[in-house]
């Protein structure tokens, strides 16, 4: 079955982490838009429907959690993966954030390939299903 | 004495024998007693008079008593009083004329009832007068049927009487001077003793029977060993002594002995013995000994205080040395020794300046030239001393001048303080400080390592599940490369600030220190949003100092402003020169400002306004104390609700 080319956004202040992601994204066959600001992220998630959105939790003009909740309102469809270099699995924002369905998944770098693929299948399963009201998945450790 | 079988005329030449024998009695007696008694016995004889008296005037009741008598009884020369003018006696002491009886008509009546009373036949009764003072008078009187007196007995009485009278004139001079000398004695405060050569004593004063509770019956006449403890004549050899002083006829000056008088408490003298000369031999020595009680006692007191004021400088736990006015040692405590290792002979007379590091010998020896001109430059001056091991300790000195009583210089005074403590103390606190920034730049740096970490990872699973993408072999490899540099950085950068700071000054680049502390530090900025704006002088000179302290400094100035901004601002670092040629460095945030109150508290240690768990406050101390260090300031300025610019200035290395 040919699948859409769905559209990832992948917010990361840097510019190698977008390579990274992108490198990952794009050959499974996705159509991936980088950015490194948090402003940039809101303006594209209004103008476009993404159906995932790889988001570093610290940003430069804008906390990375918040981008979330804000990504959240504006785009409500669209599935939010919390990716950070600061965080970690157990950390309470997390589990917290988990739970409140601020986000669909948290992966912490460094992180193997097959994390960033999952994570990007779960996404366009939820949109397919139309959901997003499902209890948060989480990639593996 | 066969009165009867006597001549019965006097005779010129026995007259004058008699005299003659009396006087060489008085020259071997001296004692007018003895005299008035021999003279009176001899007129007796020769006048062959039954009865005889010597009657003496007592000056103050004007009363003549009897001092001698023949043929009378005791009672009578004990108890008769004759008073001026009154009987016999009485009127001649007055008249000072002799009375030849019985003849004359101008015998009173009073006088002739005496006679007739008494059963006298005769008597001649004739005046001793000295000049015009009457003394007393000579009695003669014959009883029974002898014959009248003569002219002749007249005349041997009278020239009997004036010899009793210079005599008696002669003596009472004597006396009287004698007295006198015996109140002078008497008043000396010394004790005096004198001793024969047979080592009696012949005469002592009422002090020393007084300091010594001795009657003059129990000490006269005894030999020394007698009178004073045995334990004292062997220590003073006073026996040795006193024979010396007879044979050499030298003073000798003793010494000092302690003397314990029953009954009371031990007293001190100091004694000398004096030879008494009659011409040239030696009759007596005098022991003369001064009661030096109080002043030993003042002198101990003086030596105790002398030897507590001495503990008390030895026993300080701070160096107290003590130097003539061009800062040569005099006196070196115990804590000095203890600190240096080196003592007081080892140090004596060498200037301190010179005892301490050479780099810092010069700004010693100005600093005591200058104490010793009254200037006061500094109030304290930590410099290092060197110890005996060849390293050195780390001393704040204090000092002052001594002055006597023209406030001239006599010497001057340093006192050190051991800093190894504080500094011991400082660097835990940095240390501990240090790990609390650490703690706090661990977050950012945590992110900071884990972006190039995943970038890496990424980049080489990437390789592996596409190994004949050369695109991708080109652009992996390089961020690999990129990735793994970026986080050996970061970690340089830590280990650095973490290393305990190198000992010795060096000149430092204050750009690159700052660049350093800030590529550590620039992901917190970012994540807390803080623009960072940077404006760096281009030629901007070294400064003497050290790396990593400096970059503690700029650390904390920078974690400051992040702790004021925490929903973000904007925090400018310039750098420049000024004219007084120190580097300055300027911190300016746009955060909440300090208030005036806490203005001068903000340096203070432990003092914070962060919440609990976020900092307890020692930071800004430790910076100040840091730029202390390298002769540098620290200066704040803030506005509430604006900003806050704090300002280092770092002298330029001048070499």
């Amino acid at each position: 079955m040919k699948r859409e080319s769905q559209r990832i956004l992948v917010v990361d202040d840097e510019p190698d982490m977008c390579w990274a992601l992108e490198s990952i994204l794009r050959p499974a066959g996705y159509a991936v838009t980088t950015t490194t600001r948090g402003a940039e992220a809101l303006e594209l998630v209004t103008g476009e429907p993404y159906t995932a959105a790889f988001v570093d939790a610290k940003l430069p003009d804008l906390d990375g959690l918040e981008l979330a909740a804000l990504i959240r309102q504006r785009s409500p469809h669209t599935a939010i993966i919390l990716i950070s270099g600061y965080f970690y699995q157990e950390d309470r924002a997390i589990t917290e954030g988990l739970q409140k369905d601020l986000f669909i998944g948290f992966v912490a770098k460094p992180f193997d390939l097959e994390e960033v693929r999952f994570m990007a299948r779960q996404a366009v399963e939820r949109v397919r299903e139309g959901s997003n009201t499902d209890g948060p998945h989480s990639a593996g450790g | 004495m066969d009165r009867q079988a006597m001549p019965q005329e006097p005779t010129s030449q026995l007259t004058l024998a008699t005299l003659f024998d009396c006087w060489q009695a008085f020259h071997v007696h001296l004692d007018p007693e003895e005299l008035a008694h021999r003279i009176l016995e001899g007129v007796a004889q020769v006048t062959q008079s039954s009865r005889a008296s010597l009657m003496l005037l007592d000056e103050d009741e004007q009363v003549l008593i009897i001092k001698a008598a023949v043929g009378l009884p005791p009672e009578v020369v004990a108890t008769t009083r004759v008073r001026l003018g009154e009987g016999i006696a009485g009127w001649v002491a007055q008249n000072r004329c002799p009375l030849l009886l019985p003849d004359g008509s101008d015998v009173p009546a009073s006088v002739r009832e005496t006679m007739v009373r008494e059963e006298i036949t005769s008597a001649l009764c004739v005046p001793l007068e000295v000049g015009e003072r009457p003394l007393g008078v000579l009695n003669l009187a014959r009883q029974g049927d002898g014959a009248p007196f003569m002219l002749q007995d007249l005349w041997f009485a009278c020239l009997a009487a004036d010899e009793v009278a210079i005599v008696r004139h002669l003596y009472n001079q004597v006396e009287s001077q004698e007295r006198f000398i015996s109140r002078v004695v008497e008043s000396i405060p010394s004790s005096l003793v004198v001793i024969d050569r047979a080592l009696r004593i012949v005469s002592v004063n009422r002090n020393f029977l007084e300091k010594t509770r001795r009657e003059a019956g129990a000490t006269l006449r005894r030999k020394i060993k007698e009178v004073f403890p045995k334990v004292l004549v062997e220590y003073t050899q006073l026996d040795q002594k006193v024979r010396e002083v007879f044979r050499t006829g030298q003073s000798v000056e003793g010494g000092r002995l302690a003397y314990r008088a029953p009954g009371l408490s031990t007293r001190f003298y100091y004694y000398r013995l004096i030879p008494l000369k009659a011409e040239e031999a030696v009759e007596n020595v005098m022991l003369l000994m001064d009661d030096i009680t109080e002043r030993e006692q003042l002198g101990q007191e003086v030596r105790r205080a002398e030897r507590h004021l001495a503990s008390v400088v030895d026993s300080a736990y701070d160096l107290v040395v003590s130097m003539d006015p061009e800062g040569r040692i005099l006196t070196w405590n115990r804590a000095a020794e203890r600190t240096s290792g080196f003592s007081l002979e080892g140090v004596k007379g060498q200037y301190l300046a010179y005892l301490c590091v050479k780099e810092d010998q010069q700004k010693m020896g100005a600093w005591l030239a200058q104490l010793a001109k009254g200037r006061f430059t500094k109030k304290s001056l930590e410099i290092n001393l060197r110890i005996k091991e060849g390293s050195e300790v780390p001393i704040s000195w204090a000092g002052s001048r001594m002055l006597d009583d023209e406030r001239r210089i006599v010497g001057l005074v340093a006192v050190g303080r051991d800093l190894t403590e504080r500094k011991r103390f400082e660097a835990q606190l940095m240390t501990s400080a240090k790990l609390t920034s650490l703690g706090v730049m661990a977050g950012g740096i945590a992110h900071e390592i884990r972006n190039p970490l995943a970038i890496s990872s990424a980049a080489a699973q990437l390789l592996l599940e596409r190994p004949d993408d050369e695109k991708l072999r080109k652009e992996a490899a390089e961020k690999i490369g990129s990735g793994i540099r970026r986080a050996s950085y970061i970690i340089e950068n830590l280990l650095k600030f973490a290393r305990p700071p190198e000992e010795r000054m060096v000149p430092t680049d204050i750009s690159d220190a700052l660049e350093e502390t800030i590529s550590l530090l620039a992901n917190q900025l970012r994540v807390q949003q803080i623009e960072l704006r940077k404006d760096f002088a281009l030629d901007l000179p070294p400064v003497v100092g050290n790396k990593g302290l400096l970059q503690q400094v700029f650390s904390n100035m920078i974690l400051n402003a992040c702790n004021v901004m925490p929903d973000g601002g904007g925090l400018a670092i310039t750098t420049r020169v000024n004219s007084d040629n120190q580097v300055e460095i300027e911190f300016s945030d746009t955060g909440c400002g300090i208030v005036p109150e806490h203005l001068s508290k903000i340096f203070d240690p432990f003092f914070t306004t962060m919440p609990v768990g976020k900092g307890i406050g020692l930071g800004l101390s430790i910076s100040y104390s840091i730029i202390q260090q390298h002769q540098g300031s620290i200066e704040v300025e803030s506005q509430v609700g604006q900003g806050t610019t704090f300002t280092v200035r770092l002298p330029a290395d001048s070499r």
